[in-house]
């Protein structure tokens, strides 16, 4: 008889998201809670045998028992077994959080993996071969002794860890908490679940990061996941069903301006966005040249969408405003306002300047200084 | 513009009509002394171009003429404007009109008033009389008398019509109302970022300031975490500790060492106490043995005493039969010493007998002498003592001595001063009858020619006469006097009566034989202190013991001379027999300390000798009480056998020591202390991790339930957006600041452009009256600020009243010029502008005047026409212009 446990990681609570203006932040925190209850739902729902949270339940070990009960509640939607393993963010630290939430007294189905043993599971149909972090960072290969490890005749054997598989993953990876990329072979485990990558990404021979399922970072790499992971018995492969459950999706977007024209580019991308869009966290890198009648519209279009978004960060680092003869003249085309700004132009084309980019500023500024003056002219 | 002719009529002194026709081109002088009304003429003037036609009250007063409240003032002016002929009429209450002429169309009252002020550009008051603010440039122009050395003050629309000419000639430099309002803006928004002295403030310093107090609260919260995680690893390092020592299981390792030690030393104690055991033995048979030698050593040493003895016996018995042959020697000695001293005191008794007769003899001798000599004095002294005594009882039966005739006289004197008061008061009366009339007093006929000494209040009658009655005294009380007379000669009498003199004669005959018989009694007495001042009984006392002491003596009385001699003699036998026993006591003294010295010699070696026998004696018994016990042969014995049972003891002490040293005591010990010492430090550092890590697990709890991570999150969240605003505020600070210093950089440079023009104008103008001089013009004002002389700036208003006056107008003339040059030339009215110039800097304004002249009108009023007559131009004489017939 087949077993199906839910593989998710990485849901990083309590992280506070406060470099968001507004009330961004408060949301963006709330919405980690919202998925966990739409992870408990789905559980329920698909009726699998147990949920396997692969480390990094926390985003810190020193949360605030407000926040340790919020998560409890949250996880009440799943009555079978939750098993919650320690990662680098919330490590089994001695009296720390997973003490903490032992003594809570919480629900007996949720199941703290904070010691190196085989969890038998289901009847034990399952065993869960955890490899919990007891501090930040792990040189060694804490999921070694699973090559060893007994478990009973017809059990399926689950590895359950938290680091980064050597020499698989596709990035720079971190290099503490390493977990051997042929542990699943070593071991004979059916399936290994892991976390800390935060995006899914099957890494290895039935070998998989499920990735957060509520998205922290602009970085694409396809997380808001959980895996359903169906095994069909011992030595079977198992089946993998991902399905979507973030609340937020946050986007990188890169765009080029050349022109003024290139705006309407712009405006298209962002208007590309599926909705709805107040759950898009945007972060906008613009490159590139513009006028300064460009960046003034520009301005205003972002000004637009930073309403309509859940948040929309813009770096115009790379993009250079670059006053067009049309822009100086629309200032003044003669008198000592002129020649300020063409002082200030010659200022800004100048590498040597070392208030060059002041310049740009302050023509910039200018510009849109101007045309509010000339806003108010009758 | 040009003015040729001015009509004025009724206006103010100008109650005559005043015609100046013919008026230059280019320079005219109207010349008129004072009280003329020059300066009416260009109020005239301003009036007609700048008052309204319609003006009324107070203004309209000043107008009208002295005393001619009534008349309408008027003034015509006839002028080209923009090259075209122009006529100007304007009539003042009570005919207020106005008409104007100008190019071909004519105007009427307020049309006229409003094209004035087009042409002239010049804005007009609310109401009243215009003033100089009111008359646009031409204020700068038209110098009213006593102004010319003010500075330039240019009103609104002067500058205006300046700036616009200016604006002409160097472009739009000054940006237009678009420049000033984005200058504005530029402004606002700055005064945003900065206060009016250039320091932060808005925005920015409110995010520096937020990121300040958060950057501090991260500070904290870190270090709340960082204890948190440094204690959570502290738990982590005590648990580890606990786990290894459960499983290396090191407390039971430690607890069987010890007990493995504790035997071993039980061990050792038993050995321990054979040693002790053993060594006692040692001790005993020591102490036996070193008896048996002590016993030994005594005897031997008690017989060699005995031996010693006996040898300082026979010592002492020589040394004692010397002593005593000694005393014997000395004693004989002695006792020659002792008759030898008998002898010689004997002869000394002798010798002081001698001595003794021979004083008798010389005293004896002495006292016969001073015998004789006491005997006549006491012979003399007796007789003056006789003569004394018989004066002092002669003296004393007179009686009267001195004191008592003191007393005597006293009394009589008083008795006389009585008599005398009371007869001065009493009244003397002698009746002397012509014929026999009889007087009777008290009824007894008073005796003719018989004085009558009344003392009192006496009535004679008088035959034939009556009475008369006699009062004595004249007042005074000459019965008290009486009495006191009285008394006074009673007292008198009674002195008298006591020393028995029949009157005061008698007392004093008696008191001067009293006197004699005392200065007698006194000479004698005086005599006999002479001859025996120690008294007359002293001397009797002399000679009685002088002769008893005589009959004691007794003998012979010798020749003094051989008696001395004689007594000399024996006194020196006598002092040699003294020496002579001295010697012989000295000799036997001596004698006597050697004889108590040889008889303590004697004693003590006698002593000596018997305290050594007896010593002997009693040593000898005790040897043979000693043997008696154990002779000399048992002692040898005991000492060999105790000192072979001690040598045994020894050898066996030595084996059982080495076998306590064979099992090592010190290890033992040393294994049994570290032994304990490892099991104790195992429990200690057991209960210390066990009671850190209920403290550690509880503070850990407590401090994690704070959500520390979360708030330091939370905390760097917020700094995170917090320096990007930060960033963002301050980049847009220094754009606004940037943007702001160049606008006002270009706008100073523009401005400085601006003006240029005009000091280029002025300067050919300042050459003319003072060379290497500049002028400084405010930018805004276009005031004359300063000047540069030699390279100093001067202050306008800290020159003298002539210069000023003169760069003034000389400033007015360089700015008609410029506006001459770029449009309507304007008039250039003098009042009376340069009468503070000396003759030199008058002929060169007369030369800037000239030079103005040549591209606009000059009109110059003065009182002085001879200062202008060098420009040659022509001359209106205001008094010849009376009467509307001036001409040029």
């Amino acid at each position: 008889m087949a077993v199906t446990i839910l593989h998710t990681a990485d849901w990083q609570i309590g992280k506070p998201f406060n470099d968001f203006e507004g009330d961004t932040g408060a949301a963006l925190r709330e919405a980690r809670f919202e998925t966990v209850k739409r992870i408990a739902a789905l559980a329920t729902e698909r009726k699998v045998d147990a949920v396997l949270v692969a480390g990094d339940v926390f985003d810190t070990p020193a949360v605030k028992d407000a926040t340790l009960h919020r998560l409890i509640g949250a996880l009440g939607g799943f009555t079978g077994p939750w098993v919650l393993l320690p990662g680098n963010h919330d490590a089994a630290q001695p009296a720390g959080i997973w003490d903490r939430l032992a003594q809570s007294k919480p629900p007996a189905n949720i199941k703290i993996a904070a010691n190196a043993e085989p969890l038998l599971l289901v009847g034990e149909r399952l065993a869960v071969l955890p490899a919990p972090l007891t501090r930040r960072h792990e040189v060694a290969d804490l999921s070694e002794w699973w090559d060893g490890a007994q478990t009973p005749p017809g059990t399926v054997r689950v590895g359950l860890a938290h680091g980064s598989v050597t020499e698989r993953l596709p990035e720079a990876a971190e290099a503490p908490n390493p977990i051997a990329h042929d542990r699943a072979d070593r071991a004979r485990l059916d399936y290994l679940a892991l976390g800390d990558w935060h995006g899914t990404i099957e890494i290895a021979p039935r070998t998989w990061y499920a990735g957060t399922p509520e998205p922290d970072r602009h970085k694409e790499n396809d997380p808001g996941n959980v895996l359903i992971v169906t095994l069909d018995g011992p030595g079977a492969p198992p089946r993998i069903d991902r399905v979507p459950v973030s609340g937020h999706t946050w986007h990188r977007i890169e765009h080029r301006l050349a022109d003024e024209a290139d705006l309407a580019g712009l405006e298209a991308v962002l208007g590309g966005l599926p909705a709805p869009h107040d759950k898009r966290v945007v972060s906008l890198i613009l490159e590139g040249t513009i006028s300064l009648a460009g960046w003034h519209r520009l301005d205003t279009m972002l000004e637009r969408w930073r309403g309509r978004l859940r948040a929309l960060r813009d770096d115009r680092a790379a993009l250079r405003p670059e006053p067009t003869a049309d822009d100086l003249d629309g200032i003044d085309q003669q008198g000592f306002v002129r020649e300020a700004i063409d002082a200030l132009k010659r200022r800004a084309d100048d590498p040597a300047d070392p208030e060059a980019a002041t310049a740009r500023d302050a023509l910039r500024l200018v510009y849109s200084l101007h045309h509010g003056t000339e806003a108010d002219r009758p | 513009m040009k003015i040729s002719r001015i009509d004025i009529r009724n206006f103010r002194k100008l109650r005559q009509p005043v015609t100046l026709n013919g008026l230059d081109g280019g320079i005219t002088v109207i010349a008129g002394d004072n009280e003329d009304g020059k300066s009416t003429i260009v109020k005239a003037v301003q009036a007609a171009f700048f008052d309204r036609h319609s003006l009324m009250g107070e203004k309209l007063d000043d107008m009208q003429p002295y005393g001619a409240a009534g008349a309408a003032p008027k003034v015509d002016v006839a002028f080209t404007f923009e090259g075209k002929p122009c006529k100007l009429a304007k009539s003042f209450r009570p005919q207020a009109s106005a008409t104007l002429d100008a190019g071909g169309k004519s105007l009427e009252n307020d049309a006229v008033e409003e094209r004035l002020r087009e042409m002239l550009r010049f804005t007009p008051p609310g109401k009243g009389a215009a003033k100089a603010d009111n008359r646009g440039m031409w204020s700068l122009f038209w110098v009213e008398q006593g102004t010319a050395f003010d500075p330039l003050q240019l009103n609104d629309d002067a500058r205006k019509t300046l700036d616009e000419t200016l604006q002409s000639q160097v472009g739009k430099v000054l940006g237009g109302k678009r420049g000033t309002k984005l200058l504005a803006a530029v402004e606002e928004r700055h005064g945003k970022h900065f206060t009016a002295q250039g320091r932060e403030r808005g925005q920015a310093k409110t995010l520096r300031d937020q990121a300040e107090t958060l950057a501090g609260k991260i500070s904290a919260a870190r270090a709340e975490l960082k204890r948190f995680e440094d204690q959570s690893e502290s738990l982590a390092r005590i648990e580890a500790r606990i786990a290894a020592r459960t499983r290396a299981n090191d407390e039971a390792k430690y607890a069987d060492a010890v007990k493995i030690a504790r035997v071993k030393l039980t061990e050792i104690e038993t050995l321990r106490r054979r040693v002790e055991k053993a060594a006692y033995d040692l001790k005993n048979a020591r102490n036996v043995a070193d008896n048996a030698k002590l016993r030994w050593d005594q005897r031997h040493e008690k017989a060699k005493a005995v031996a010693a003895m006996r040898h300082q016996i026979a010592e002492a018995e020589t040394i004692a039969e010397a002593a005593r042959n000694e005393f014997v020697a000395t004693e004989k000695r002695h006792n020659d010493a002792v008759a030898l001293e008998n002898q010689a005191e004997a002869e000394l008794k002798t010798a002081e007998r001698t001595v003794t007769g021979a004083r008798a003899a010389v005293e004896r001798g002495r006292l016969a002498t001073r015998l004789s000599e006491t005997k006549a004095k006491l012979t003399r002294a007796e007789a003056a003592a006789a003569a004394m005594t018989g004066a002092k009882a002669e003296a004393s039966a007179v009686g009267i001595d001195d004191e008592t005739w003191k007393r005597l006289d006293s009394a009589a004197r008083r008795a006389e001063k009585a008599r005398l008061q009371f007869e001065g008061a009493a009244a003397a009366i002698v009746f002397q009858p012509e014929k026999t009339q009889r007087v009777r007093r008290d009824g007894s006929p008073v005796p003719a020619g018989t004085l009558i000494v009344l003392t009192g209040t006496a009535l004679f009658a008088l035959d034939g006469f009556g009475a008369v009655e006699v009062r004595p005294g004249g007042g005074e009380d000459v019965a008290e006097l009486r009495k006191a007379h009285e008394k006074a000669v009673q007292t008198l009498a009674k002195e008298l009566a006591k020393i028995n003199a029949t009157d005061l004669d008698d007392a004093a005959r008696r008191h001067a034989r009293w006197q004699e018989l005392t200065r007698i009694a006194a000479d004698q007495g005086a005599k006999l202190d002479g001859i025996a001042p120690d008294g007359i009984e002293l001397l009797r006392a002399a000679v009685a013991q002088d002769e008893a002491r005589l009959v004691a003596i007794g003998g012979e009385t010798g020749d003094p001379d051989m008696l001395d001699a004689a007594l000399a003699e024996a006194e020196t036998a006598y002092e040699r027999r003294q020496s002579a026993v001295a010697a012989a006591r000295k000799n036997r003294g001596k004698v006597e300390d050697a004889l108590r010295e040889a008889g303590n010699a004697r004693v003590k070696a006698e002593t000596s000798l018997g305290e050594r026998r007896g010593a002997e004696d009693r040593a000898v018994r005790e040897i043979e009480a000693d043997r008696t016990l154990a002779d000399d042969a048992t002692l040898d014995r005991i000492l060999v056998e105790t000192g072979r049972e001690a040598d045994a003891a020894a050898a066996r002490l030595d084996t059982e020591h080495a076998a306590l040293n064979r099992a090592d005591p010190e290890a033992a010990y040393l294994a049994l202390e570290n032994a304990e010492s490892a099991l104790n430090r195992i429990k200690e550092d057991a209960r210390k991790d066990e009671d850190a890590r209920i403290g550690l697990q509880s503070e850990l709890r407590a401090l994690g339930a704070q959500g520390l991570g979360e708030q330091v999150m939370q905390f760097e969240g917020e700094q995170s957006r917090l320096s990007a605003a930060l960033a963002a505020a301050e980049r847009e600070a220094k754009a606004i600041r940037l943007l702001r210093d160049t606008l006002n950089a270009k706008q100073k440079e523009a401005r400085e452009n601006f003006t240029g023009p005009v000091r280029e104008r002025i300067r050919p103008y300042l050459k003319l009256l003072f060379p290497e001089t500049e002028i400084g013009i405010d930018d805004e004002s276009f005031a004359i600020a300063h000047l540069h002389r030699a390279g100093e700036p001067e202050k306008f208003e800290a020159l003298s009243l002539g210069t000023r006056e003169q760069i003034a107008v000389l400033v007015r003339l360089a700015f008609a010029e410029y506006i001459a040059d770029h449009g309507e030339p304007p008039v250039v009215i003098l009042d009376d502008a340069l009468v503070n110039a000396d003759p030199g800097r008058m002929q060169r304004m007369l030369l800037a005047l000239r030079k103005a002249s040549q591209k606009v009108q000059i009109i110059v009023l003065t009182c002085n026409e001879a200062d202008y007559a060098p420009l040659g131009a022509p001359v209106i004489r205001l008094a010849e212009s009376q009467g509307g017939a001036g001409a040029a």
